[in-house]
């Protein structure tokens, strides 16, 4: 969040920097935050991912556990008091026409999903 | 059952494509199609309560032992707009680690060389497309995988939770979460299946803003310029060296953030 807080106000010193060498008014900065790291509400529930990290170890899927370089609507959802951690699909090279999926990595998603909810 | 493997080739015929011009919720009518199949599928495997609401979201309950938490699993049903989900034409290919011939017609290959990743799936069968369109999986193979979980769960006679599923418009024009209704969807806690390789999964994103920058420019012929122009194009440049170069999506990785140029227009 710091660093988050840092690039805003560089972006604003930048704006005051040229504005003051060009004249006033000459650039206008809008920044509107789009999503929050979700985190921090995961935290306090991070049981919900050790569930998800050991059903994957149950079914001899070795977990991968990375951030995402972006944002996702499990993000948002989790703002609004659904903590929401994101699972694999499969799939790969997604927004592409190279995308594609292999059947079995489909079949062990179904399979994880089934066992999440079955031993609870 | 229906295998989730012809349950996702059946979804990914459905045109699902969002668009960020839109105003509408879904944005495009293809998606809404997509959604009342679902509803109906839904229903034809005994999820009674199945409905779509006025927004397109799709919403539907598979109930478990009360005494278990309520858990949700949550796709979309848009695909990106950076490329055509239009008249998909997948196949299944068994892979044995050599490219894959896409499209014998137009010459389009799947190659390692291109995908390093690729090869770690030989011995799998990998669904493609023709080389001229997007594929889908992304998040057509999450909602299949859920469905397919669902009609397990429907015909199981061992205990489970009682599921919640959502099925979302419009997550690729960040808009899918806007009008989901967490109230309604009372589940104690929700999993989106929406990543990437199997084992993906992530708790963490990045803090996100976007930055507008209107720079006012003063225009003069240039021969009578001196001390009068002001040139906003070369003022957008100034504004932009000023932002380090080290910082940007081409040159960090893992929890390094970034200032990411996306659009530059004179008016």
């Amino acid at each position: 969040m710091e660093k988050f807080l840092q690039k805003k106000a560089l972006m604003e010193k930048i704006c005051a920097f040229l504005n003051e060498k060009y004249g006033p008014g000459t650039v206008e900065l809008t920044l509107k935050d789009s999503y929050f790291n979700m985190r921090e509400k995961i935290l306090p529930h991070i049981h919900i991912v050790e569930k998800a990290k050991a059903a994957m170890e149950a079914l001899g899927i070795a977990p991968r556990i990375s951030p995402i370089r972006g944002g996702t609507d499990g993000a948002r959802l989790s703002f609004m008091g659904l903590p929401c951690p994101n699972l694999f699909t499969g799939g790969q090279n997604f927004h592409s026409r190279f995308e594609y999926i292999p059947v079995e990595d489909m079949e062990k998603c179904t399979q994880l999903l089934i066992h999440l909810l079955t031993t609870c | 059952m229906e295998t989730v493997q012809d349950r996702f080739l059946r979804y990914v015929r459905f045109d699902t494509q969002s668009d960020e011009n839109s105003d509408t919720c879904p944005s495009t009518p293809g998606q809404r199609t997509f959604g009342e199949a679902l509803v109906d599928e839904m229903k034809a495997m005994g999820i009674t309560d199945a409905h779509m609401d006025e927004n397109g979201y799709i919403y539907g309950t598979v109930p478990g032992d009360p005494k278990l938490p309520t858990i949700g699993l949550i796709a979309h049903m848009d695909t990106s707009p950076d490329a055509s989900g239009k008249d998909v034409q997948a196949k299944t290919v068994p892979y044995d680690g050599t490219d894959i011939l896409l499209n014998e017609e137009k010459d389009i290959w799947l190659r390692s060389s291109d995908y390093p990743s690729l090869k770690e799936n030989a011995g799998k069968h990998l669904i493609v497309t023709d080389g001229t369109t997007l594929l889908g999986a992304d998040d057509k193979a999450g909602i299949a995988e859920i469905m397919t979980a669902a009609q397990s769960l429907m015909t199981t006679r061992m205990a489970h939770a009682t599921l919640k599923i959502g099925f979302t418009p419009d997550e690729e024009i960040g808009r899918g979460a806007d009008l989901f209704d967490v109230e309604k969807f009372a589940a104690d806690y929700a999993y989106t299946v929406d990543g990437g390789p199997i084992g993906e999964l992530e708790y963490e994103n990045f803090n996100a803003a976007s930055a507008k920058v209107d720079i006012s420019g003063i225009n003069i012929h240039p021969g009578a310029a001196k001390d009068k122009m002001v040139n906003s194009l070369l003022l957008a440049m100034e504004f932009q060296s000023l932002l380090p170069l080290h910082q940007r999506p081409e040159s960090t990785e893992g929890y390094e953030g970034f200032f990411h140029l996306t659009d530059m227009e004179a008016p």
